[in-house]
């Protein structure tokens, strides 16, 4: 299957790829984000690698009783070692049979339980019996370092004589062995596989920052079949998309954290996995061993593995990715399905197409509003728009289509423009010439519109010779940060937060405390968890705020507002909307306002806010509040 | 069955025209696609097609660059095209527009044709029917839904109270309206495969037609801007609702 697929580069930065496997695989980082599952995972995965040696000391104990390991067999600390950590798996068993049998939450629903318990069990017998025969060996005088081993040492005072016979030395051997040898072979088809490739798939998880796509490339000059428009069949996967699938140990803590699980949308990213898992598995036989795809018909990815809906009901916010211990890449499967969903077959929600629309025609941006309109929201401001051939001013402020031609974000606009003007900065604004960065196309899956933006927008940026650029919307930041430079643009960009709290900290701007009450932040996705920007809206906030307040879900595991992935161009389904869900989050804070830091954050809750109606908090931009906080200068 | 959908290639509604001296459009180097109003009909062509079979042919009349507007329908899905370009066609009105599409039709016949209500650049709305009128056949106007039935139409027309159910033999004209159905948006191998789906390029000449008979009967004489529209309400949200029954009342829409 993995000769089938899709091959994937060398790698890059190999030194960041060995430092993520000693810290996530061998220091378990990521299962830690949850404490007690995480020290059950520790103490199974941990007590293994130190248990390792002692497979073969049994292997070889079969016809030897007196047989050691050379080196390790010699060694009191190793027999210390081994006496402790087996214990440890035993403790880590049972907090994971408590998790499952007592505590049993929500995130197992649709993995398969019965395997895990088999799996459990499984484990518990494997160091059951080492333990056991350890005992045996002491009371039979055949273990060398009978002190090291305090809990072996104790079990042999427990079963007293009957630990002496030496028949049950050699049958708890043999048992020992054959489970472990057992559990080699039943691993292969099991969910637990993840044991050999959680670490290679952690080593081939991109290196690139989370919200950077992979370019398609697309030429409409090269023959059809050499275009490729993303994932249609199961050889469309790349390797690494193969093994993250049989790397799943559908442990669920993306289904947890998922907005469109938690709002009852058939979209889980666990089931997602599995799902595509199976359907590639059941695929093989077509696939073939011999990495021949083109002689077989494959069934379509969707709807053969995954329904249509399932595919666009993610926000991409990556809350999934973030939580992943073994580093499944869940967003860009799922955006690589829709690239030939879009692409190949023109298939997507329909009330997408005007978006797509707009983008695509003269207007060039989702809201299908002539470029002329671009700068309406500077009436009555100083503005200076850059005409081709001017000098370049120190920041391009990147408005973005939502802060031209949405009202509500207009707001946020004006706010960023009268404080950078202020602050004495020299800003201009490309005007009628800035077009969409193409994220909401990227992200629907039309990559081809995209890439056709991205080279003329980098190309307008070069020709203004822009160096810094500052932007207001996270979507926009992120596309022009994270994914301009695979077509070429080197600018330095920051999010008009940072920009503003580094005026503050220069003391260009002179905010009021207090003057907007009690606020709570609501990070935006490709803010926060892609892009790591969690301190400098919270800092602008500190400074005009009576009081603070976090949401339980915030930073890297923030909940997003619902519109991202282009989802503020879809209708959503479900039980309940995820603006609302997370409004109600920061309304029970008791913040008299939510700020925001993106125009689509800010258009979803505060459509959430108006839904509530009265006693609903203020939903504003981080740099509205400023503003407020800073008039009159 | 076989249709034939017209198609126009209008200024881009974003961008601001240019007119010459004869006061009449200049077509050279400005945006230009496909009229939007000329989707749904195409959408509803091509969803029949699906259901029934045949062909989708889109035809369209005007310069030379309006081989987009055709590249585009063929994108989204029609199977052949054929353009209709020629210098003496330059300012034609409606009722020649007619002729030459009525020529094309006679040429190579089609069960069904389907155009939107109105351009929107030159907003006549009296092409189509003059065409159904040039040919001989019936047309259905403002159509909102159409059903084959045993060989002949059932189309649903709107009106203004509501709709009519209209039963209509084959061969017939139908303008579509707007939102009528939702034009696809066409994919990437749509796209690509366009450039390979035939089209045909004619002239008046091609068509047999005369350059006196589509000689324009109207001249423009003068052309001014529109009045800028009044300001308008903006109406506040705590008595909104009241006000805006109001404001419908006024206008006699309640």
């Amino acid at each position: 299957m993995l000769r089938a697929a899709r091959p994937i580069g060398p790698l890059d930065r190999p030194g960041a790829r060995l430092r993520r496997e000693l810290v996530q695989v061998l220091g378990q980082r990521k299962l830690f984000q949850k404490p007690i599952p995480g020290l059950m995972h520790a103490l199974i995965f941990w007590g293994f690698v130190v248990l390792l040696p002692t497979i073969a000391e049994a292997a070889v104990a079969i016809v030897d009783p007196r047989a050691r390991l050379p080196l390790l067999g010699d060694a009191p600390w190793f027999a210390l070692a081994v006496d402790l950590f087996a214990t440890g798996v035993v403790v880590g068993v049972a907090i994971a049979l408590w998790i499952r049998k007592v505590q049993r939450p929500d995130r197992f629903r649709g993995s398969h339980l019965r395997e895990a318990d088999l799996i459990l069990a499984w484990i518990l017998g494997i160091v059951g019996t080492l333990l056991a025969w350890n005992a045996t060996r002491i009371a039979l005088g055949l273990a060398p370092h009978e002190s090291s081993m305090p809990v072996s040492g104790a079990l042999a005072r427990l079963a007293g004589s009957a630990a002496e016979v030496p028949a049950a030395e050699r049958a708890l051997v043999w048992s020992h062995l054959l489970l472990v040898l057992g559990f080699l072979a039943y691993l292969p088809g099991s969910k637990h596989l993840h044991i050999i490739t959680a670490a290679p798939n952690v080593l081939l998880s991109k290196t690139r920052p989370s919200g950077a796509l992979q370019p398609l490339r697309i030429d409409l000059d090269a023959p059809e079949d050499e275009i490729r428009f993303g994932a249609g069949v199961a050889t469309d996967l790349s390797r690494s998309q193969i093994l993250d699938l049989f790397t799943c140990t559908e442990c669920g803590r993306c289904q947890e954290v998922c907005p469109a699980w938690a709002t009852g949308k058939p979209l889980s990213p666990k089931l997602l996995i599995m799902d595509l898992r199976d359907h590639v598995a059941a695929q093989a036989p077509a696939i073939g061993g011999g990495g021949d795809a083109g002689t077989v018909e494959l069934q379509p990815l969707v709807p053969a593995a995954v329904e249509d809906e399932v595919v666009w009901d993610c926000v991409t916010c990556g809350a999934c990715v973030q939580e992943c211990p073994v580093d499944i890449e869940h967003v860009d499967t799922i955006v690589d399905l829709r690239r030939y969903l879009v692409m190949a077959e023109s298939r997507f929600p329909p009330e997408a197409a005007p978006m797509l629309r707009g983008i695509e025609g003269p207007s060039e941006n989702p809201w299908g509003q002539p470029a002329a309109e671009r700068t309406a929201w500077a009436e009555g401001l100083e503005v200076r728009v850059l005409a081709p051939g001017d000098p370049p001013p120190e920041w391009l402020y990147w408005v973005g289509c939502a802060g031209a031609f949405d009202e509500r974000a207009r707001a946020t606009t004006r706010s960023v423009a009268r404080l950078l003007t202020a602050s004495g900065v020299d800003w201009a604004i490309l005007g009628p010439r800035e077009r969409c960065t193409g994220d909401p196309a990227r992200r629907l899956g039309h990559e081809f519109l995209f890439q056709n933006l991205a080279e003329r927008n980098v190309e307008t940026l070069g020709q203004a010779g822009v160096t810094k650029v500052v932007a207001s919307c996270a979507h926009c930041f992120n596309t022009l940060a994270n994914e301009y430079p695979d077509y070429g643009a080197r600018l330095e960009v920051v999010h008009h937060t940072e920009l503003l709290a580094r005026l503050i900290a220069e003391g260009r701007l002179r905010p009021s405390r207090g003057a907007v009450g009690a606020v709570t932040y609501h990070d935006a996705c490709y803010l926060g968890r892609h892009n790591g920007r969690y301190e400098a809206p919270r800092e602008v906030l500190g400074t005009v705020a009576t009081r603070t307040a976090e949401m339980p879900r915030s930073r890297e595991r923030s909940f997003c507002c619902g519109a991202g992935g282009a989802r503020m161009w879809m209708e959503e389904g479900g039980t309940a909307r995820i603006n609302d869900t997370r409004l109600a989050e920061a309304a029970a804070t008791g913040a008299d306002v939510v700020a925001v830091a993106c125009p689509y954050c800010l258009v979803m809750l505060d459509d959430a806010a108006r839904a509530r109606g009265s006693g609903a908090p203020r939903v504003a931009d981080v740099a509205v509040l400023l503003e407020e906080a800073t008039r009159p200068a | 069955m076989d249709v034939v959908v017209f198609a126009k290639y209008v200024p881009t509604p974003e961008g601001t025209p240019e007119l010459g001296p004869d006061h009449l459009l200049v077509r050279d180097g400005g945006d230009g696609a496909l009229d939007p109003g000329d989707t749904y009909g195409l959408e509803l062509g091509l969803r029949l097609v699906e259901a029934h079979g045949g062909e989708v042919t889109v035809v369209s009349m005007g310069p030379a660059g309006a081989i987009a507007a055709v590249q585009r329908a063929l994108a989204m899905g029609a199977h052949r095209g054929v353009l209709v370009t020629d210098p003496a066609l330059r300012g034609a009105d409606a009722l020649a527009t007619a002729r030459v599409l009525a020529a094309c039709l006679r040429r190579r016949p089609a069960d069904l044709v389907l155009a939107g209500i109105e351009s929107t650049d030159g907003y006549t709305g009296t092409v189509p029917v003059t065409v159904a009128e040039l040919l001989g056949i019936p047309s259905v106007t403002a159509v909102r839904a159409v059903e084959v039935v045993d060989g002949a139409l059932r189309v649903e027309r709107q009106t203004e109270e509501g709709a009519d159910e209209v039963a209509c033999p084959l061969p017939a004209l139908l303008t579509v309206t707007a939102g009528a159905t939702e034009p696809r948006f066409p994919s990437l191998k749509g796209i690509m495969g366009a450039k390979q789906k035939p089209v045909e390029t004619l002239a008046l000449a091609d068509l047999g037609i005369d350059v006196e008979d589509v000689r324009p009967t109207q001249r423009v004489v003068a052309v001014a801007d529109a009045p800028p529209p009044a300001g308008g309400e903006i109406v506040d949200a705590e008595v909104g609702i009241a006000r805006i029954a109001d404001l419908l009342v006024e206008a006699k829409v309640l």
